[in-house]
This record gives C-alpha cells, sequence and structure tokens, in this order.
C-alpha cells in the first residue's frame, strides 16, 4: 500500500512538472469538493427533456424546507455509471449522494453508507419488498440504496388492429406466438423486443423466470442454463428466427428502437417500462397514441418478470451524511413520489403510495396501474452477488450468440455458464 | 465521360492505338468519378440525415431527399444534449495538445537530429515502438493512476495523455524536417554567436515551419477524433469531448439518431477546414510517414 | 539558472564558461518530452503490464497474484479464441482490400488527368474523419429498416442484406466502413510514390512494347516496395487498434462476432470492471501487433533488399 502511495506521489510530481506553464492555466478548472455542513453534492440521473425540471423542483423545494443547499450534477444512465465507477475507484467525497439504480448496485455495495441507521423499520415497510431486497447487500444485510420508483414491464398493443382481427392480448407463450403470427404480414410484425446489451438480458430474465427458472441456486452456483433457461432462450430465439413475428434485426435493438418499433406503427405489441406509457400517449411522439391499450406480460409456467428500481445513496466516504440521508428521505416521501408520478408516469416505489395513485387514476390507466402493481409485487431483479456485474456481460453475449443463430441455446448458455462459474468463484461469490 | 458515350455509340470498334488509349482515359476518368463519389457521398448522407425532420428519419421506404429542410437536429442538440460543452471542451484540449506538443517536440526533435549524445539511438527506437502501442493498453492503467490522484474526467488530464501519445510522431515528423536543412545555416548562425535555444527558435523553427505546421494539424486532428482516450478518462460535461459525447447518443436507450447526425456533421467541420485550407502540411505530413497516434 | 552558482574548481572565471557543456543543453531541451512520454506513456505502460499478472477489480480489497491466470483465463475461456479470429480476418481482409484497392485506383489516376488535383483533396476527407462519426454514419446506412444501403438493394429487386445483425455480415460491415475510411489515404500515399518513380525505365518498357501490366508487375511495383511496406505498417498499426468504428457499428456483436482486441480490452475494463483480464487483453494486442511487424520489418531485409524504415 505504501510503496503504491508513494508511487502515485511521485507521478502527481513530475506529472506537475511536466504539465508545465503550457497547461497550468487549465489547472484552475478542476476543482475540490468542499465540507460545508448546509450544503451537499449530489450526481444525479437524467434522460428525458423534463428530468431536469423534476431535481431542479425537488432541490429547490428541500433547501426551503430544511435550508441545506443541493449543488447537483446531472449524466444519463451510462456515463452516470462510468463516472461512480471511476469516483468510487478513487474513494472520491465530491459527491455526498449518489443515484444509482438495482441493476448495478451490486458494483457498488462496498462504496455505499448503510442506510439502516438513517430509516426506521417501520417506514421501510411501506415500501415495496422486492425494491428494498434487491437495495441490500447480501452479504452485510444493511440496506445500500433507498428506492424511488418501480420499474416493471407491461405488455402494450395495438387496440385497433387486435380488434380487427378478432384478437385478444397474449396471456401465455403459445397465444404470443400465435397471435404475434396473424399479426404479422406485408412488412408489419406482431411483436417487437429488444435484442442487444443489457436490454436482452431483460429480455432474457423474463422468459427465464417465466419458464420456472432462476440465475443461481441457494449456494450461488450458476442454473440459468438449465432446461428451464435452454426453453427460455429457444422461446426467445424462435420468436425472431422460426416464428419471424418481430424484426429481422432485433438482436441490434436496445429499448429506444424497441419502442419505436411501435410508436412508429410497425409492431404490434411491445413489452415496455411505465414511462412508455407517457410517451406512446404523446400525438407528438407517437403515431399509435389513441389506439394502444395494455394488458399483463403473457406467462408461462410462472408470471414472474423484472421489478427494479432507482434509488438514492450516500457515498460512504460523504463527510455530510447526515444532510444527504435528509435529502433522501425528502426524495422518497409519498408527495414527492405522486409528484413522480405525475411528472414522469414513475410508478411509486411506496406500496401506499402505489395505492393511492391506483385510487387516483381512471379508465384503462387505472387497470395498467393495477396490473403493474401484482407484476410488481411477483417481480424480481438478477442476483447481488459479487462478480454479477461480469456474469452479466458474459451472459448478453450468449444471448445474442443463440438469438443470431451463432451458437444452440444450449451451448451458448453452457458456455456462459461455465465462464460465469469461474468468474464467481475468483469473486468469492460461491458458497 | 463523354469518351465512354463515344465508345458506346461505335457498333464495331476496331482495336487501333487511338481507340484503345481514348478507351482507356475513359476508363481513368470514370475511375476517377467514382472513387471521390464512393469517398464522398456517405457524409453527404450524412448531411442530408442532419437535415430531416425526425420522423422523416424512420420512414419507409426511405426518402432520398428530404421532403422539406430543418435545422430541429441541430437546434436539440444544443438544447437537450450538452453540445456546447463538448464543442468547448474539444476546441480546448484539442488547442491546448496543439501547443504542448509542438512546445516540447521541437527541442526534442532538435536534440535528436543533430546532436550526437549517447542514449539518442535509443530513443529513437524507442519512440518507433511507441508508435505501435494499442492506445487501450495506456487508457486503462491510465484510468486507474489519474483515478488515484485527481486528474481523471478533468481537461488537464486529457491534454497530457493526449500530447504524450501524440509527441513521437510530432520529433519524428519534425526531425525529419530538420535533418533536412542545410547544417551550414545554423552554423553560420553559431558564429554570430546565437545560443542554441536562440538558434533553434530564431533559425530553426521558422525553416521548419512547414514541419511545424504538417505536425500541428495532425496533432489536431487527431485529437479532435479521438474516442478511446476521452471516453476512458472522462465521464461528464466537465471534460467529454465531442466524440464522447456522439457515444451519448448511443445509450441503452437506443440511438437518437437525427440529433447525432447534427452532431456528427459538426464534427466534420474542423476536418473540412483543414482539409481545405491546409491539406499541403496534411499530406506532406501523413506522407512523411505520419501514424494516428 | 542552477549552473552559474555551481561554479566548477576546474574552471576558471572567463567568457566561455557561461557556455553549457553541449550534452547538457541536449539532454535539458529533449527533456521535457521525453519526461512527459516517460510518465504517461511508459510508466502506465509498466503498471498494466504488472497488473496483468493480478487479479485488479473494483469489487475486491486486495489484489491476489494470479501468475499467468488472467492470460490462461483468456485462451480457456470460450469467446476469446473468436475475438482473435475475428481481429486476423479484420487485419488480414483489410489490408488486402485497402493495398490492393489503393495502388489499383493510384495507377489508374497516377496519369495526367483534368481534376485531379480537386479529386485529391476531396480523398483527404475520409481518412482525416474522426472514425467515430464513421461508424455512427455507417451504421445508419446499414439499418435494415430505415438504412439507404438495403433500400437501394431492394430497389433493384436484389435481397435485404442483414448487415447489422447477422454474424457472418457485421464483420464485414465494419470490414467495408474502416476500408471507405482508409483506402483514400493509400491512394494518396502510393499516388506520391508513383511520382517519384524515376521515368526512364518506363519509357524504356514502353519502347520495347511491353504491355502494361507487365511494365507494372516488373518495374513500378518493384520501386514501389518501401511506399508499400511502409503503408502496410501504419494500417496494420492502426488495424490492431481499431475501436471507435467497431465500437459505435456493432460493440462487437452481435455476440462476438466482430468483436476485436481493442473493443473487447475496453468491454473489460469499463463494463465488468476486470482491469486485470482488460490489461492481459490489451498486452496480446500489442505483442501480436508488433510480432506482425517484426514479420514486415524482418522480411525484406531478409531479402536484401534494405528494410522500408530507411526509406
Amino acid at each position: 500500500m505504501s510503496s503504491d502511495l508513494s508511487r502515485r506521489r511521485f507521478l502527481g510530481g513530475s506529472m506537475a512538472l511536466a504539465a508545465g506553464a503550457a497547461a497550468a492555466p487549465l489547472l484552475a478548472a478542476c476543482g475540490g469538493g468542499g465540507g460545508d455542513e448546509n450544503e451537499i453534492n449530489a450526481l444525479l440521473i437524467t434522460g428525458g427533456d423534463r428530468y431536469p425540471a423534476y431535481w431542479e423542483k425537488v432541490t429547490s423545494a428541500f433547501t426551503q424546507q430544511t435550508g441545506i443547499t443541493v449543488k447537483y450534477d446531472l449524466l444519463q444512465f451510462t456515463p452516470l455509471t462510468s463516472k461512480e465507477i471511476t469516483l468510487a475507484a478513487a474513494r472520491s467525497t465530491q459527491y455526498d449522494v449518489y443515484s444509482t439504480h438495482t441493476a448495478q448496485i451490486g458494483a457498488f455495495f462496498p462504496h455505499f453508507e448503510p442506510l439502516n441507521n438513517h430509516f426506521d423499520a417501520a417506514d421501510l415497510a411501506d415500501f415495496f419488498p422486492v425494491a428494498i431486497q434487491y437495495m441490500t447487500n447480501p452479504a452485510t444485510g444493511e440496506l445500500a440504496a433507498i428506492p424511488r420508483n418501480m420499474d416493471a414491464r407491461t405488455q402494450y398493443y395495438r387496440r385497433d388492429r387486435y380488434e380487427a382481427a378478432g384478437l385478444q392480448p397474449a396471456k401465455t407463450w403459445d397465444e404470443l406466438v400465435a397471435v404475434g403470427q396473424q399479426l404479422t404480414a406485408g412488412g408489419e410484425f406482431g411483436l417487437v423486443l429488444p435484442g442487444q446489451g443489457d436490454p436482452a438480458q431483460r429480455q432474457f430474465a423474463d422468459f427465464l423466470w417465466q419458464a420456472g427458472g432462476e440465475w443461481l441456486d441457494q449456494n450461488n452456483n450458476v442454473t440459468f442454463n438449465s432446461a428451464a433457461g435452454v426453453e427460455a432462450l429457444t422461446f426467445y430465439r424462435d420468436l425472431i428466427q422460426q416464428h419471424r413475428i418481430t424484426p429481422s434485426d432485433v438482436v441490434t435493438y436496445q429499448w429506444n428502437e424497441n419502442s419505436a418499433g411501435f410508436t412508429n406503427g410497425t409492431c404490434a405489441a411491445v413489452f415496455d417500462w411505465p414511462g412508455a406509457f407517457a410517451s406512446f400517449s404523446d400525438p407528438s411522439l407517437s403515431t399509435v397514441s389513441d389506439a394502444f391499450a395494455t394488458a399483463p406480460l403473457p406467462s408461462h409456467k410462472t408470471g414472474t418478470s423484472c421489478a427494479i428500481s432507482h434509488g438514492l445513496a450516500i457515498n460512504k466516504y460523504s463527510r455530510n451524511k447526515d444532510a444527504a440521508a435528509q435529502f433522501l428521505k425528502y426524495t422518497v416521501t409519498p408527495e414527492a413520489l405522486v409528484d413522480q408520478y405525475q411528472e414522469f408516469k414513475n410508478y411509486p416505489s411506496r406500496m401506499s403510495t402505489a395505492d393511492q395513485v391506483i385510487g387516483q387514476a381512471q379508465g384503462m390507466e387505472q387497470q395498467w396501474l393495477s396490473d403493474l402493481r401484482t407484476t410488481i409485487e411477483n417481480g424480481k431483479e438478477w442476483p447481488k452477488v459479487p462478480g454479477f456485474d461480469k456474469v452479466s456481460t458474459v451472459v448478453q453475449t450468449a444471448v445474442q450468440n443463440a438469438l443470431s443463430d451463432q451458437m444452440s441455446p444450449q451451448a451458448a448458455l453452457d458456455a456462459a455458464a461455465e465462464e460465469s462459474t469461474r468468474i464467481l468463484q475468483q469473486a468469492g461469490a460461491l458458497r | 465521360m463523354a469518351g465512354v458515350t463515344l465508345e458506346a455509340t461505335r457498333p464495331a470498334p476496331v482495336r487501333t492505338r487511338r481507340t484503345g488509349a481514348t478507351v482507356g482515359l475513359a476508363a481513368r476518368y470514370v475511375v476517377l468519378v467514382l472513387t471521390v463519389l464512393l469517398s464522398i457521398f456517405p457524409l453527404v448522407w450524412l448531411l442530408i440525415t442532419s437535415l430531416r425532420t425526425s420522423d422523416e428519419l424512420f420512414a419507409v421506404p426511405v426518402q432520398l431527399l428530404p421532403s422539406s429542410v430543418t435545422l430541429d437536429q441541430y437546434v436539440t442538440v444544443f438544447t437537450e444534449y450538452e453540445m456546447a460543452d463538448y464543442v468547448w471542451n474539444s476546441v480546448v484540449v484539442s488547442l491546448s495538445t496543439v501547443a504542448l506538443v509542438t512546445v516540447l517536440a521541437l527541442p526534442c526533435a532538435y536534440v535528436l537530429a543533430r546532436f550526437r549524445l549517447p542514449g539518442v539511438k535509443v530513443v529513437i527506437t524507442v519512440l518507433l515502438i511507441m508508435r505501435m502501442i494499442p492506445v487501450i493498453a495506456l487508457a486503462i492503467p491510465l484510468f486507474s493512476v489519474f483515478s488515484g490522484i485527481g486528474l481523471l474526467d478533468t481537461v488537464l488530464g486529457l491534454v497530457l495523455t493526449h500530447a504524450a501519445s501524440k509527441l513521437p510522431v510530432a520529433i519524428w515528423l519534425m526531425m525529419a524536417f530538420i535533418q533536412d536543412l542545410p547544417k551550414e545555416i545554423e552554423e553560420s548562425a553559431e558564429i554570430d554567436g546565437a545560443g542554441v535555444l536562440r538558434k533553434l527558435v530564431f533559425v530553426v523553427a521558422p525553416l521548419i515551419g512547414p514541419g511545424i505546421a504538417a505536425s500541428a494539424v495532425l496533432t489536431f486532428l487527431f485529437t479532435w477524433n479521438d474516442l478511446l482516450l476521452a471516453l476512458t478518462l472522462t465521464s461528464s460535461e466537465a471534460a467529454q469531448t465531442l466524440p464522447v459525447g456522439l457515444t451519448n447518443f448511443v445509450t441503452q436507450f437506443g440511438i437518437d439518431w437525427g440529433p447525432m447526425s447534427a452532431a456528427g456533421v459538426l464534427m466534420v467541420v474542423p476536418t473540412l477546414l483543414f482539409v481545405w485550407f491546409a491539406q499541403g502540411y496534411l499530406v506532406k505530413g501523413l506522407v512523411a510517414g505520419a501514424v494516428r497516434g | 539558472m542552477a549552473t552559474s552558482q555551481m561554479s566548477r574548481p576546474r574552471a576558471p572565471v572567463a567568457p566561455h564558461s557561461r557556455v553549457t557543456p553541449k550534452w547538457l543543453t541536449g539532454y535539458t531541451l529533449a527533456a521535457p518530452a521525453i519526461l512527459l512520454m516517460l510518465v504517461i506513456f511508459l510508466y502506465p505502460l509498466g503498471h498494466s503490464f504488472v497488473m496483468s499478472f493480478f487479479r485488479w477489480d473494483l469489487n475486491s480489497a486486495e489484489s491476489p497474484f494470479l501468475g499467468l491466470g488472467n492470460y490462461t483465463d483468456l485462451f480457456t475461456g470460450t469467446s476469446f479464441g473468436q475475438t482473435l479470429r475475428n481481429q486476423v480476418v479484420f487485419t488480414v481482409a483489410s489490408l488486402v482490400i485497402e493495398v490492393v484497392g489503393g495502388m489499383a485506383i493510384a495507377v489508374l489516376l497516377s496519369s495526367k488527368l483534368r481534376g485531379l488535383r480537386p479529386a485529391r483533396t476531396l480523398l483527404l476527407i475520409p481518412p482525416m474523419v474522426a472514425p467515430a462519426v464513421v461508424g455512427l454514419n455507417f451504421r445508419w446506412l446499414f439499418n435494415e429498416q430505415y438504412g439507404l444501403i438495403d433500400a437501394v438493394l431492394v430497389k433493384l429487386g436484389l435481397p435485404a442484406i442483414p448487415w447489422l445483425s447477422d454474424p457472418g455480415w457485421a464483420l464485414i460491415s465494419v470490414i467495408i466502413a474502416s476500408a471507405w475510411q482508409n483506402t483514400p489515404l493509400l491512394v494518396l500515399l502510393f499516388l506520391a510514390g508513383l511520382q517519384a518513380i524515376p521515368r526512364e525505365p518506363l519509357e524504356a518498357a514502353a519502347v520495347d512494347g511491353a504491355s502494361a501490366w507487365r511494365t507494372f508487375w516488373a518495374i513500378v511495383l518493384p520501386l514501389m516496395r518501401p511506399v508499400v511496406v511502409i503503408a502496410m505498417m501504419i494500417r496494420i498499426i492502426d488495424l490492431f487498434r481499431t475501436f471507435d468504428v467497431v465500437w459505435l457499428m456493432t460493440q462487437g456483436g452481435p455476440g462476438n462476432a466482430s468483436n476485436l482486441l481493442t473493443v473487447e480490452a475496453y468491454k473489460l475494463a469499463f463494463q465488468s470492471v476486470d482491469f486485470g483480464h482488460a490489461a492481459a487483453v490489451s498486452y496480446v494486442a500489442l505483442v501480436l501487433s508488433l510480432l506482425v511487424l517484426a514479420l514486415l520489418y524482418g522480411l525484406p531485409r531478409l531479402t536484401g533488399r534494405g528494410s522500408a524504415w530507411q526509406a
């Protein structure tokens, strides 16, 4: 350690020398974080044009109530993750509050402050258990972030085309194929799916759970290449390659292309997030704004699909943890969550707030919200064990290998399982 | 082109020297035109794409020409994305890198070209090898080193890295130009009593002006175009450059094609300017054996 | 500065003592550049070389020594073999297309043609455009729903090609995009080389009535050999470092179908946060490119024609 430190010091010194006069003015550009008790710094998520206004509103209301100023920077999901990796690796004290997500929190457990001392158990019981579970470090049982919303997918379908063809939205995998085949013809498709990167892993995870499979067993041994896993990936591939009810290039699609396939009218059904309800309804963003309806996702052996959350966490190296905790609490009050729903159709992370929102909604929207509540209650996230972020990239490649017919689902999953076992072993996750 | 139609209308081409030459010449013009068209068309298409409305982008079938021209996508990149930050960072990083590289490379190149010192041969060999190193081999450890000393996600960190990685090429280039200078000029300056530094700045530098310009232009463009270093060493609009901004259009949510095309066009502008106004230096630099650094 | 105070005993006060020794001036002038390169270039390089033998990630507090563990993991893993194969195919195919295509175009354009000067200016554009822009632009052109190229194919009655979603085509698409960008560079280099060829042997060949084809093989190509070797070296170095185009077109997919070494190293480092394996991959890339270059550098020397670097 000490040799490492001195190496750094040497490097820093020589670097300053080398920078010389030519670069000196630039130095002024990089400042450090302060330690004012009435000020916290937050790194928050953005995406879409309404997020900045939302954060502005939340932080200024918080300042009015508590006298604590919140300085914040906004980043989109991917750059946000890489920035936090950077900062965590450097044990940075620059930010007190980090935005995080159940999908990536596994890599950050050692770097987030346990929240159990800041929230009382009774209050935490109001949150959806699935969100609390996946924000909790399984190794220590400590809560690492507070869930701000719930994300679960819904089946959105074209009411007009389904009615014209006398069809009902699919309730099972078999119906999904049958309905899709009837609606696929002449450049129009019955379904659109994502097939690349993290979205492909999400889709595979849903099919895996619906086929009765699991990612890992009790002892964290890899089980995603079980018979259920193979069935799931085979079904996923066949939708594209055999039944051909999706566009042929979905293997290059992530969420935007997925949604675009529905909003431009070429695909009759899509599995999409709560936020899509708002954009599909908006005539300036969607050609199908008054022609769609929602239904629960089709199920197979189970009706399980993912239930995931954005959340806020406190930097373990923060010098102002109490003020940060106040901010966290403020963002998840029932009022703030109702506001978030109205602003973005962000599904509330509190069950009581969810019930309140459902009660106030009407018609199709109410049905959608209460269907989602069921989905979330039955929902899951992928495991939070050390090394699973590496497993994810391996699985994403395997899924694409099968979807593009380079490998059979069995071979692709077996190869991924072998590599994942090695990764989990090296990370010390196997019991 | 005229040659082609002429040939085509001839019923029975008699293969004399003359017609053979005409056919050859025509073929050459066809190759010339095709090569240029192929080289330019994809960029023209990018420009056309950036001028379309968002819904026409996803029109099926593809419309060759936009039904109406709009600058909406350009407005979007500045209002909904941090394009102004990206442009500013790119300009600052590229210009600072050019300044630093020029100031450091010139004296070093001069020493390597003119001084017979022990170790010079080794340095030259190492410079050659440095041009071959994959940038990623540098970027990964720099990421961890920079995170330890607070240079990550700063313009300074990016400038230092770019400068170091462009120095081998710049030194190499300037060295070649200095070696071509007749020694007598410097010797006469020496007789006048000029010190080494004075000689370098007032005699040598002006004489190898084209070499310095070539190195500056190449350094600027390769820094301006770089993605990998900026992608690994920056993570927010504090230091992210245009190419990284470009990748921010490709998120897990998918690609925002309209604004992305507009950003792409903006990125190509300096390239076009340099090609137009400094092509002589560019070609000189490239032909002198420059390697992307 | 400090030297004047450290007056040496042997040097008496004389006007000449102001002049610093030549070697000191030399090293002082060269030092800043060399220091910067040492610090930013060689130190991290050594650091990552060492770290390629350790576990090195964000999750674990310690970094145990693994010996060759990271390297053996690569070669026993399922996907790295494919990545290596892709790299070889990509490098060889690109090299052949760019060098042969570039030479053919350069030879055809080397005579006096009207419009050659503006054409040369335009040819300078693709090599100077950011590869990131090239990648995104070709991703758009190759799009199977909204892209121009498939639309044209369909209009001509040809089947649409699954450019980016088919594992076989994905690598080809990447090669096409990269060749589009770099072939013009070789055309320009070869044109410059062709102009430097002495006229006498060509005229002699013309008098002898040699065909253009024979003249090219027997006279032009041997004279162009140094230029060709340099061009190939430049391209090999770059082909082993290719990242931007692939990252923006396919991210190495589908699956690993268009994955290259640099892309793999980037993914390992910044998606899996696994710097140890990433460092190992980047060293495999470095060693491979050095190996290929050594071959290219050694071959002309072996055949006794002198090395390209002396040109």
